[in-house]
Parts: C-alpha cells; structure tokens; sequence
C-alpha cells in the first residue's frame, strides 16, 4: 500500500520539493554573464525592462543607460547603440524603453536599478506622453514588474514620502493588483503610514525572494537579439569621426529611405502603418496640447527617483517631424508650451542638462517616422552623447538637486500660468 | 474580490486540493461527507459567481430554481403522461435561458439575460438530458437534492465534461473500494499533471506568446493578396488550433482528474483527436461529451423520428439531413455569428462527404490502396481539414476581412 501511494505521490512531492528549493533556497544562480549583458544592451526585451539583474550587473560594466519608449527600436546607423560600436565610445548604450513605457513605467525601473546610484544615465522624454489622460492603465499593467513593485514597497521606509504615497496611489488608481498583502501593503504606504512587519516579512522573504530567483533564473535566456541589426546600422558609417559629414549622410540616408512620401516619413513605416489611412490624419491634431496631464506627476515621481540615487541625468526632448506636425494641423504652440512647462519642471529642481531636439533651426530628416527621432535626430543627440559618455561616474556637482513635492499634485499637472 | 474562474491559474489548485483533503481522507476510509460536500460546493460556487457585484451568482441561483421547475414539473407529468407535444414544450423551456443569453449579441440589449453566468450551456446539457430521459422512462424517480448535485457538481460546472445522470449517480451513492480508490487517485494525479502541462505550459506558448504575434503579423500583411490571406494567416490556422486543442483539453484534464480525487469517474473529454483518421473518427476523439450528446440527444432522435414518420425514405438522405440538423445547432449553440454558423455547416458538409467516400471505398475496395501510407496521408488531411475550421471558428477571419 505504502510502495503504491508512493509510486503515485512521490514524483509531485518530489517535484514540489525540487521547485520550492529553486524559487525559495537562497542560492545565487549565476545566469548573468559579459555576453548576457552585452546582448540585453540592445534586445529591448521586456524582461530586462521588469528585471534587475540583468540591469545590475551592466551598472558594474561600462553601461549606461538611455531610458526611453518606442524611439529606441528605431536602429538606423545613427541610433547611439551603432554610434557607440563603431566609434569605440568608452561606454556603451544600455536601451530601457518599448513602446507604451511613460514616466511612471521608468520610475518603477530606476527604482529597481540599485546600482545605477551615484552614476549616469540619458533620459528621452516624449511629448505624446502629456496627454490629458496620462498613461494608459493597460500599457502600465503590461510593464509593471512585480519584481520592482517588492522593492518600491520595501523602499517605502525611505525617500520622500510625498512621492512614495503618491506613486502607490497611483498604482492602485491603475487597477493594479498583485497579491493581497502586496496590495495592503501599497494601501498603507498611499495612506501615508509603515508597512506592518508581517508585511516587510512576506513581501521581502517570500514574494520578492521567489522573484528575485525566477529573475536570476529565466531573466535573461533567450532574449531578443539586435545585435545584427546594430552590425549592419553600425558597418554603412564612415570610419572617421566628423560631424558635418556625417550630417550630410544622415539627411542623404534617410533621403534614400522615404522615397514613398513627402512627409519625410521611412517607406517601411508608411507603408505598413499609413499610406491606406493617412487622410484620416489630416488636421486631426488642431486641438492637442501636452500641458494638463497627469504625466506631469508621473515624471516627478520618476525625477524623485533619480534624485535619491544621487544619478546625474542628461535628458533629451523628443522632436516630432516637422512635416507630420504640419499635415496633422498641430499648432507650434503646443510643442513650445511643453516644453517651456516640463523645462520649468526640471531646470527649477537642478535638473540642467536638458538637450532640447524639438526646436532646431534645420529639422529636415530629424525623424526616422512621425514622432519618433531618427537619422540626424539621433546624430545630434549622438554628438552630445559623445562626450557625456566618457565617463559612468555622476559628477557630484551636477546632481544638488532641489525637490519640490508641489511637481506632484494635481494643480501642478494642469498648470500653465508659471514664472521661468 | 473578483469572480475567480476554475483552474485559470496554478495558485486555484493549492487552495482547492486544501478544500479536497477532507473529501480525500473520507473516500480513503471508505466514507462520503455528505455534509461536507455540500459546504465545498458552495465555498467553490461562491468563489467562482459571488465575487464581484454577484449578478452571475443570483443568475446562477434563478438558473437552478427555474430548471428544477421544469425537470419536476416534467417528472410529475410523465408519471401519468407521455404525449410528444408536453415533451417538447418541456424541452424548449428547459433551453429558454441558454436561448436568452445565445440570443443576447443580437439584440443589442444586454438587460434580457437574466441568467447569464459562466457554464450556463453545461447545466442546460445536462437537464435536458435529464428530460429526455424521463420522457424514455429511464429516470423514474429523481429526489431536488440529487438533481442540484448532479447538476452543480463543482469540477465540471464551468465547462463540463457533461455527465449523464445515471452515470453519475453510480458512482456518488457508493464509496468506492480502497483498490478503486487508489486506482482513481492514480489516474487523477497523472490527470492533473498532464493537464498543467498542457494548459499551463504549452497552451501557454501557442495562447499568449504566439497568438498574439502571428495575429499582428497576419493583421499587418493583409493588404498583400486577395482576401488579406499570407503566409501569417496559414501560421494562425495552425497556433490557433494548438492553443484551442491544449487549452481546452488541459481544463478538461483537471476536472476530471478532481473528479477522479472526489470518487467519481467524470468521461473524458478528448482522446488524441489529431490522430484521426477521418472527421467521423474525429468527432469522436474531440470534445467527445459534447459530441456523443448531440449525437445520442439530437442526431439519434431525429433520425429514428424521420424514420418512425417515414418522413425521407433514403438512408443516405435521412443522415445527411440529420448531420445539418446537427451541426447547425451546434454551430448556433456556438453564438450567433457568421463564423459560428460556416463552423457548423462546414462540418456538416465534412461528414457528408466522408460517408459519402466511405460508401465509395467500400464498393471499390480492390482498387483503392490502403496502408501505411495512405493512413498517414488521411490523417494529414484530416488534421488540415479541422485546423481549417478551427481557423472559421476562430472568428479571426471576421476580424480580417471586416475591421
């Protein structure tokens, strides 16, 4: 009877056993390597955005990272990953950025970037984050790492309050739900209180240790690889650096590559993505302005994060193709607005290296599509980059900043009437 | 706290194999915990329709009460009756709710199912059966109590497999034996097993990490030919028909392997249905209690009444008449779209033709080849010919052609 019971059991006990010691034993399992890390730089993979491992052990290599969205797939040769190859820049670009990831997705993923304190890092800001309904839930769900989630709620002890209760708020606004004393928990800190010891115990021992094993464990095996991709982009560049020619590639290459249009638009993005609808854009962008957004918040939260890590930060504003702002009938004012508003933001907490893409004398090819920068966009970018990047370490000059926890609230998001 | 769907994640089976223990203690002592399989049927009730704002549980609670009406209204009748008409009309009332929430997409007013929740068409199955088979006057004598514990028994509420009641009942009045017993658990945990295999993992890869992409891939390359096909929309048909087949049969796995732990042998549901060999054999390997209810409840009885009425004289035609009638239902009981319908009717037309090839190649056997090839080939063509309708079924050809 016993032998039978165990022929029929002793497989899943043994399964359940050798399943509880993976997730649970604490044994670092070393899945990490150079060639790991090399190839997350680049991948894009959503598990390395909602990872840290991966993230932590390039802050120990020559990395630093460019936060970004959806503009950082865009790998033409100019794009910072081929730059950096081809011209052998001291340290490589390490992209953090898909499409739909805003400022609250980024804060959660800084949050979670341990060893970036006390180093470098480029943020992209995009103007089409800024709408009046801010991000949308479902994009935020998508990339919310309850891996970063633990570790917010375990920093909740520390750091400015103002912002830890107003990034929980908000997680639970977006109808976010991970476990029951997750979700307790993240009440507690929205009210302003401690997590309960019962809660730092579960949240750290048992979720966030589970966690951090499946992150060390599936976190970086078969990822995306663009590595090809940035080959090819990085071999069409000439093998000396000189920026004026170099300018004149970029608007010839990407002359080259929207033949279709005359919106200066890529023919692989026109193609598949509007020549059978264009005229359903036309004029369509009268009315959009990027001033009353809760985004506004979502970004402090994210500044918030950098300031406490102590990271220095270039951040980069976004252009949007002249050509596309012209056909979609949007007003300069709304970009010019934006970024009078979100400069105001950073410059008056000590956030001044702002490298400012959406206003320059000759725009033309500055995109690779509509919204997203490319070809002499990047290059631009790229030329500041070129020095920024000699070194990883922050200067601790540049990071005095000054919070101000009036960034977080509502009046602030639909503010407009502000002195410069 | 929301409605939690049966065995959607792996986190449902700790709690529940918590809620079973006692069921399982019992049975290996020979016992059954009457009370205490009421008290778990209505803990999994409550979690399954009451979270939320409860309106699947009260439809749920109206459901049961109104089909009891029916089933013992019928049941008092047929004790001095038996007249076709009463037996019909007993029937359509016993599907009137199942009609309301069909009919619900098409009338744009979302107020008239009164009875919508999960698992709906399951319960109708089964009191229908129960109908028809007091109308035979095989079930003489069913007590309320019996009738909520076949109906609501809680592994197969959701999405069957459908039981039939006399079945069922063989094994709920006994215990079974200390060897039965260990026999079922045997078959239960490898049940379980294979099933989070299937659903959990390989459901998981060709559901929510492949469907997605082929379904963007197919989607963008529409414009290239005729009717929006490319090589994406083939690659669809085929992850499609995976994800359905493992999905579905990883679900039907667990409930009868928990059925299996609580001592009762629930059918299976499917039996290697991509290794058949024609589509007849094929329905007969998929979805099997689905299939062999039509089949005994609306396939068998309409071809013995045309017969009785000598209403069609040519075998051939009475079949054929009768897979229409089939399929067609069975595509309407599907949903009210299109796609749905083409299913059926596609179906249909599949069983058609394969008699229609059987009759052939039996005339001829002498001249038509048959070995190990040719077996390997209908099977290919058959695989092809249901991953096909799965593809119809699937509805995304609705979404190709008219979004």
């Amino acid at each position: 009877m016993k032998k039978k019971l165990w022929m029929i059991f002793g497989p899943v006990i043994v399964a359940i056993v050798a399943l509880l010691i993976l997730l649970w034993a604490p044994i670092n399992f070393k899945t990490v390597t150079p060639t790991k890390v090399q190839q997350a730089a680049t991948s894009l993979d959503v598990r390395v955005l909602k990872g840290e491992s991966v993230k932590n052990a390039a802050e120990k290599e020559n990395y630093i990272p460019i936060i970004g969205s959806s503009e950082l797939s865009r790998m033409d040769p100019f794009h910072p990953s081929s730059m950096a190859q081809k011209y052998h820049w001291k340290n490589k670009p390490f992209l953090l950025g898909n499409p739909g990831t805003a400022s609250l997705t980024q804060a959660m993923n800084v949050g979670g970037m341990a060893n970036l304190k006390g180093n470098k890092a480029v943020m992209i800001i995009s103007p089409q984050w800024f709408t009046k309904s801010g991000v949308q839930a479902e994009a935020f769900k998508y990339f919310l790492s309850p891996l970063q989630l633990t570790g917010f709620i375990l920093n909740s002890d520390h750091g400015d309050k103002a912002m830890n209760k107003y990034v929980a708020n908000r997680i639970i606004d977006l109808g976010v739900s991970k476990g029951v004393i997750e979700d307790n928990a993240l009440e507690r800190i929205s009210e302003g209180k401690q997590i309960t010891s019962f809660q730092r115990f579960y949240i750290k021992r048992v979720s966030r240790a589970s966690l951090q094993s499946q992150d060390n464990l599936f976190g970086s095996i078969s990822m995306n690889n663009h590595q090809k991709i940035i080959d090819k982009a990085s071999s069409k560049l000439p093998d000396t650096y000189d920026y004026k020619h170099l300018n004149k590639l970029a608007g010839k290459m990407a002359k080259e590559h929207s033949t279709d249009n005359e919106l200066q638009i890529g023919n692989n993005f026109y193609n598949k993505q509007l020549k059978k609808n264009i005229i359903t854009y036309r004029n369509t962008h009268k009315h959009v302005t990027y001033t009353h957004s809760p985004e506004y918040n979502d970004f402090q939260a994210l500044l918030y994060m950098f300031a406490q890590n102590k990271v220095e930060v270039m951040f980069v504003i976004q252009p949007i193709n002249p050509y596309w702002v012209k056909y979609t009938g949007m007003p300069l004012s709304s970009i010019t607005n934006f970024d009078t508003k979100i400069k105001y933001q950073l410059k008056s907490q000590g956030f001044n290296n702002i490298v400012d893409l959406s206003q320059v004398k000759n725009p033309n090819y500055i995109a690779e599509d509509t919204i997203h920068m490319g070809w002499r966009g990047w290059l631009m970018m790229d030329h500041r980059l070129k020095n920024y990047y000699k070194d990883k370490k922050a200067n601790p000059k540049n990071t005095q900043y000054k919070m101000d926890d009036y960034f977080l609230t509502d009046k602030w998001a639909n503010d407009t009437n502000f002195s410069n | 706290m929301h409605n939690i769907t049966p065995y959607s994640s792996p986190h449902y089976f700790i709690y529940l194999l918590i809620l079973l223990l006692p069921i399982i203690i019992g049975l290996w002592f020979g016992k059954r915990f009457k009370i205490y399989d009421f008290f778990a049927t209505i803990v999994i009730l409550i979690t399954a329709f009451f979270g939320g704002n409860m309106s699947q549980g009260i439809s749920l609670i109206a459901y049961v009460l109104f089909e009891m009406l029916v089933v013992f209204g019928y049941l008092s009748y047929r004790k001095k009756h038996n007249s076709f008409g009463i037996f019909s009309l007993f029937v359509f009332l016993a599907i009137v709710p199942l009609i309301f929430v069909k009919l619900d997409p098409l009338i744009n007013n979302p107020t008239i199912s009164l009875f919508a929740f999960m698992g709906i068409s399951y319960l109708t199955f089964k009191s229908v059966e129960i109908v028809m088979e007091m109308r035979d006057g095989v079930i003489k004598e069913i007590k309320p109590f019996e009738f909520m514990r076949f109906l609501l028994f809680f592994p197969t509420i959701t999405s069957g497999p459908i039981d039939r009641f006399r079945r069922f009942q063989k094994d709920v009045l006994n215990a079974p034996s200390r060897e039965e017993y260990i026999e079922l658990l045997r078959s239960g945990v490898n049940k379980l097993m294979q099933g989070l295999l299937y659903k959990f993992i390989i459901g998981y890869i060709f559901g929510t990490l492949l469907l997605p992409r082929v379904t963007v891939m197919a989607m963008a390359s529409r414009g290239q030919a005729p009717l929006g096909l490319s090589w994406y929309v083939l690659a669809y048909m085929y992850v499609y028909s995976m994800y359905l087949f493992f999905d579905f049969a990883g679900y039907s796995l667990f409930a009868v392997a928990i059925s299996n732990f609580m001592g009762v042998k629930t059918p299976m549901n499917f039996n290697a249905p991509f290794k058949s060999k024609n589509i007849k054999d094929f329905w007969n390997r998929w979805h099997m209690t689905l299939s062999f209810w039509f089949r005994d409840f609306i396939y068998m009885r309409l071809t013995f009444t045309i017969i009785k009425h000598k209403w069609i004289k040519n075998r051939v035609a009475i079949a054929n008449v009768s897979y229409f009638a089939l399929f067609l239902i069975m595509g309407i009981w599907h949903g009210e779209t299109w796609y749905y319908i083409v299913y059926g009717i596609f179906h249909a037309l599949a069983m058609i033709t394969n008699d229609a090839w059987l009759r052939y190649k039996r005339k001829h056997r002498k001249q038509i080849p048959s070995n190990k090839f040719t077996e390997a080939f209908a099977i290919f063509l058959t695989f092809n010919i249901v991953c096909f309708s799965f593809l119809i079924f699937s509805g995304f050809l609705n979404t190709l052609w008219f979004s």
